[in-house]
């Protein structure tokens, strides 16, 4: 027993042993390390639904077009196009020589396979809504493919960059073979392996058509826990932390050999109001939430002010079709108007409402307290209640079975469309509230399929108005998004779309 | 013994049936939908259709619970609703890691519970025992994950001794593999070698105190002797069956501590099942997890059996 104990001690101090020689992480000289959040669910871009998968796709896959460091698209799979003059005929014209992961080439079919996969409804394409307007595809020759819409699509070159109507192989979809695991594409990076909420492994695609592009091999590391990832870049571990936590970012970019850029795109955050539940369905209570808000207190308390307030509708300030005559909220709030507008909605003493949290994002739960003090002061009590995601999303999302709830987005377009059309339009995914308007469906609609921008804008400040006035949703700050970088990392550019595109150019000092 | 051996395993194999039927049902009432979870928010009639049809989750119940049981007994255990990936591959690639740090978190815990169970035996009721036993109530009462954030603050942050997460195979680099395992195996260990500290030395001085110590002590022995020769081994039983229970803990507590530490185990698995509601995901890892401590419960009864020959003849009976 004597000895048998002290071969145990001695075994357990062997590890301490090992590691009190101070340690340098071991790193693969060519290999990039980057932190992200929230692990994907499969890599098909027609199936994928949520953003975490969106942004692997856009490292493996690519479509026609690709969107810039501005949100602007620009040529990829298809060098160039020409449009009829009634806008409703695109012909691409794909790059030469580009060849599937697998070494096949790239063709026109593979385009007419890809689009007409999106439109079959049998697919179940989670934003079918992009391909609404398509009407036929079909290949002229080898690298020639026309595209007829049913109509003129404002955004349809942003929505050919939009991970999922990203250009996929026939010659293995149509076989058989799952993408959703084992994902062959014609981006700058090869699948390798996966580890579920762990790792990715992607490598350098030799054949991909930029030369001497991507500069490394991606090891992205799943970290969803803000502090832990935190942790991870301040301890040696990443090159690059993504979507780092507010509360976090002064501490890094304080360190030496630290830096961080804030990006403003699509991570909106908003109050969602069932129009379909009690007390809510009254838009007067609806715009006293609103006015009750003090968003500045959001952005400075919560996002220590790495977040601008969003004083009116939902298109962020930085679009090209945000009009500022719509930011009719005031910065710090209003509350004797929210207690005006109550009282108007036939509650002078005060209402109790619900407010559903998920409890596992936690930026969305710690909005909690805050709502419910500045709802308080106009005389709205909320009841904060709180649960498990997955529940929350059958809830909220699918049953409706709420009052009033949180939530964010980050639009992976950063088209103003993206921000409005399926968060209000009527039957939606994407509108929790139960909004239904003909009117407003009709304005963004036509915005949507209108190619002048002027014209465009126009429309959609029309349509914020009938927001503003109705106010199915309650748009509150647009935060900023954080990301990290140790100094070595150089010829990074983040994109306002949240997207990690452009990390095939990066390249580590020595 | 072999009749004991042979008795325990049907019990264990009959309470791996229960538990699988269990877990089946109880996945299966929990509020929030597989295809939801996989779809999103709005998906087709046709896409969920499809979506059940290429899980079986079409069918009755009971028909997917005996389709999925004969799978588990061949070892396939299905493939993951969001990934697609084999399950039973993803199983055997991470059960070595969770086994690793328990078996490490083990080390420690034993590193520290015997020898200061020992001392506090040896110098019992002296301020030196009162102070081990409350450092020890100490460690045993800090919850693992609040260890685990001060060691990572400290030992990575601060002194930059050790990197704060992150995971190499031991057959890649077995010092690099050691020095990333440290810190998780120190935060589980920390808090079960408190538990097995005080087992331990309450054991050792029930023993120490009776009789046939008494006598030994009497003949000249030294007290250090008595401790180690004789009350160690009547302690050991009582405290053998504990450390079972014990290791189970540790396991169970490997899922939150792989979060922490970012290691690719089961307990990652898990936890992305649960939030996905990736059931066949969470079946298999929670199987994975309740066959283990079954069968180190089994080998520790086993053990316990062989110290202490009066356990085979009730175990048998």
């Amino acid at each position: 027993m004597k000895r048998f104990s002290l071969a145990l001690v001695a075994a357990g101090l062997l590890g301490l042993a090992v590691g009190l020689t101070p340690s340098v992480q071991a790193e693969a000289a060519d290999q990039l390390r980057v932190g992200f959040v929230d692990p994907p669910q499969g890599f098909d871009p027609a199936l994928a639904v949520v953003g975490a998968s969106h942004q692997v796709i856009d490292l493996l896959f690519s479509g026609l077009t690709k969107l810039d460091a501005n949100s602007d698209p620009q040529p990829d799979l298809a060098e160039s196009w020409t449009v009829s003059d009634d806008g409703t005929v695109y012909t691409f014209k794909l790059r030469e020589g580009v060849k599937w992961h697998d070494g096949q080439p790239l063709t026109a079919d593979d385009v007419v396979f890809t689009f007409e996969r999106l439109m079959d409804p049998k697919t179940g394409y989670p934003y079918a809504t992009q391909v609404e307007s398509f009407a036929g595809v079909k290949a002229i020759d080898p690298t020639t493919v026309e595209l007829t819409l049913s109509k003129p699509t404002g955004p349809l070159l942003t929505f050919l960059a939009f991970p999922g109507n990203f250009i996929v192989p026939k010659h293995i979809v149509s076989a058989g073979p799952s993408l959703t695991s084992a994902p062959i594409g014609t981006g700058p990076y090869k699948f390798v392996s996966y580890s579920p909420n762990q790792e990715l492994i992607l490598g350098k695609n030799p054949d991909y058509y930029v030369s001497g592009v991507p500069k490394m091999d991606l090891q992205i590391k799943y970290i969803n826990n803000d502090t832990e990832r935190t942790n991870a870049m301040l301890g040696g571990n990443l090159d690059i932390a993504t979507r780092t936590a507010p509360r976090d970012y002064d501490q890094i970019v304080n360190t030496p050999g630290f830096r961080g850029s804030q990006t403003f795109g699509g991570r909106w955050y908003s109050v969602l109001t069932n129009v379909d539940a009690d007390v809510t369905k009254n838009k007067l209570v609806r715009q006293a939430i609103s006015y009750a808000i003090d968003r500045q207190a959001m952005a400075d308390v919560l996002f220590f002010g790495y977040a601008e307030p969003m004083l009116g509708g939902p298109i962020p300030n930085w679009s090209w079709a945000h009009d500022a005559s719509t930011d009719i909220f005031p910065v710090n709030g209003d509350v004797e108007k929210a207690k005006a507008l109550l009282a108007e909605a036939g509650y002078p003493d005060g209402v109790t409402i619900d407010m559903t949290l998920a409890a596992s994002w936690k930026n969305l739960v710690e909005q909690g307290p805050l709502l419910k003090e500045m709802l308080a002061k106009a005389g709205i009590e909320v009841n904060l209640i709180s649960m498990e995601n997955p529940r929350w999303v059958d809830e909220v999302w699918v049953g409706g079975k709420y009052q009033t709830a949180n939530n964010f987005w980050l639009s992976p377009l950063a088209d103003p469309d993206d921000f409005i059309f399926l968060s209000y339009k009527c039957g939606s995914g994407m509108n929790a509230q139960r909004y239904c308007n003909k009117e407003f469906d009709a304005l963004v609609e036509e915005a949507r399929y209108t190619s002048d921008q002027a014209k465009r804008k126009e429309l959609y400040t029309q349509a914020t108005n009938i927001l503003l006035d109705e106010m199915p949703l309650i748009p509150t700050v647009n935060a900023g998004i954080l990301d990290a970088a140790t100094d070595k990392v150089q010829g990074w550019v983040p994109m306002r779309t949240g997207m990690y595109r452009g990390l095939e150019n990066v390249t580590l000092a020595e | 013994m072999i009749a004991f051996i042979a008795k325990r395993i049907v019990g264990v194999v009959a309470s791996l049936l229960v538990i699988s039927l269990v877990l089946f049902l109880a996945l299966s009432i929990v509020p929030g939908r597989a295809s939801t979870a996989a779809l999103g928010t709005n998906p087709s009639p046709d896409a969920i259709a499809a979506f059940e049809q290429r899980y079986g989750l079409d069918r009755p119940l009971a028909v997917q619970y005996f389709d999925w049981l004969r799978g588990v007994v061949f070892g396939d255990f299905g493939r993951s609703y969001q990934t697609d990936v084999e399950i039973g591959g993803e199983v055997a690639r991470r059960f070595p890691v969770t086994l690793q740090l328990t078996l490490l978190s083990t080390l420690v815990a034993l590193g520290f519970a015997v020898p200061l169970a020992f001392g506090a035996a040896r110098f019992r009721r002296t301020g030196f025992d009162y102070t081990l036993s409350a450092v020890a109530l100490a460690g045993l009462s800090m919850p693992v994950f609040a260890i685990a954030t001060a060691l990572v603050l400290v030992v990575s942050l601060q002194l930059r001794w050790l990197p704060p997460g992150g995971y190499v195979p031991f057959t890649e680099d077995p010092i690099q593999n050691l020095k990333l395992m440290i810190l998780p195996a120190l935060s589980l260990g920390l808090v079960s070698g408190g538990v097995m500290m005080r087992i331990f030395r309450s054991g050792l001085i029930n023993a120490v105190e009776r009789d046939f110590a008494t006598v030994s002590l009497s003949r000249g022995a030294s007290e250090g002797r008595v401790l180690v020769r004789h009350a160690a081994r009547v302690a050991a039983v009582p405290f053998l069956t504990f450390g079972a229970m014990e290791i189970s803990a540790i396991f169970g507590g490997a899922v939150v501590i792989e979060q922490i530490f970012q290691l690719p185990g089961l307990g990652t698995l898990a936890l992305q099942g649960i939030e996905t509601r990736d059931y066949r995901v969470l079946q298999a890892a929670a199987l994975v997890i309740a066959t283990f401590v079954m069968v180190a419960n089994l080998a520790v009864d086993v053990i316990a059996a062989m110290i202490d020959p009066r356990l085979r003849r009730l175990g048998a009976a």
